[in-house]
């Protein structure tokens, strides 16, 4: 099994939050992610958010406390995992921080609410030679999970960008830029509906690719998913070419 | 007894295996002209899909705008979705060929 050594795993509202309990179980009690004489683990998860948890959200999202959802996070997380060496960034991503804090070799997670952040992270990652980004979203009942693999500077599978228009040219909706008037998450969720099945459909689909990357076994780009329909689809590398 | 008779043999073995079991379970083996003619169609058959549906239909020369009219309503399929063949964009007017998968690109979700 490919045991990455930093997992990042960027947003940790509904999706997010979800991934994050799931891949630190699954690293805190992997053999195969079993360390060293110190008795930690060998890969790092560090967690990226802005964001404050909002009490409105307290359907579909896991925290003890209002604070910046990073650091609550990993205040919860250590305690039920304490081998897995959590890192904190309570911080939105932008173009000033893009660079710092996505790097060579890392496994990024992508977990967030608007396509420009989207965007430029996966622009960040077309830049490097080792990367794998596994990116998922949801609307009210359906969504998708992408996955894109670099390996010696060859794109393994397609950028997240290739066949997806609407996040490649997306702008002004990234909470972190300067002059933008976020929407909060609370007046979000009363204008456009969340289904925590729907958000836990998405986590559960990252988790599993991210499952089949460390074993080797990924053979598709993509994976749409519909929770009235309970339909599920992998696109090939076949159907969506390099 | 050469290896043509020892397969010959093996053959006749199994056939009576396979007869006496079927009798003593009162199974219908499956028509295999069926099965084949089934198989030879779908071989024909065009696959269309958009986000998690996919459909296997006889459409092999209808035109992508005709295909998109008849999905559009069940599956919601805006009209910007563009159209790709193996990934690569195709106009209205392109005629699907026998075998070959047309998607109707959905978009990404935008929460999380």
């Amino acid at each position: 099994m490919k045991t990455p050594t930093k997992i990042k795993i960027i947003g940790l509202g509904g999706i997010g939050g979800v991934l994050a309990n799931s891949i630190s179980r699954f690293i805190g009690n992997h053999p195969d992610y079993d360390a060293n004489s110190t008795g930690s683990t060998v890969c790092d998860i560090v967690l990226i958010d802005g964001d404050r948890f909002e009490t409105g959200n307290i359907d579909r999202q896991d925290f003890e406390n209002i604070s910046n959802k990073a650091q609550e996070k990993v205040r919860m997380l250590s305690k039920k995992h304490p081998r897995v060496l959590f890192e904190c960034v309570p911080e939105y991503i932008t173009e000033d921080n893009v660079i710092m804090n996505i790097r060579e070799n890392d496994v990024v997670l992508m977990c967030v609410d608007n396509h420009s952040t989207r965007r430029l992270v996966a622009e960040r990652c077309e830049e490097l030679d080792n990367i794998v980004l596994i990116s998922g979203g949801n609307d009210e009942i359906d969504g998708n999970v992408q996955i894109h693999i670099k390996e010696g500077g060859f794109d393994i599978t397609p950028s997240i960008l290739k066949y997806h228009p609407e996040i490649a040219e997306a702008e002004g909706d990234n909470p972190g830029e300067e002059d933008l008037e976020r929407e909060g998450c609370e007046q979000q969720m009363n204008t456009t509906p969340q289904i925590i099945q729907a958000n836990e459909m998405a986590a559960n689909l990252m988790s599993l690719t991210f499952r089949n990357w460390a074993n080797g076994n990924v053979d598709y780009s993509e994976i749409y998913f519909d929770i009235d329909n309970v339909s599920m689809l992998k696109y090939s590398l076949e159907m969506r070419p390099v | 007894m050469t290896n043509q008779q020892n397969q010959q043999q093996t053959t006749e073995n199994t056939t009576e295996q396979t007869s006496g079991s079927s009798n003593a379970n009162s199974l219908e083996l499956p028509d295999v002209e069926s099965v084949l003619a089934e198989a030879e169609a779908a071989v024909g058959q065009c696959c269309v899909m958009h986000g998690s549906f996919v459909q296997y239909a006889n459409i092999a020369g209808q035109k992508v705008s005709e295909i998109r009219s008849t999905f559009r309503s069940g599956w919601s399929i805006s009209d910007k979705a563009k159209a790709l063949v193996r990934g690569k964009e195709v106009d209205e007017n392109y005629q699907l060929l026998q075998g070959e998968t047309l998607e109707f690109a959905k978009q990404s979700g935008v929460k999380g």
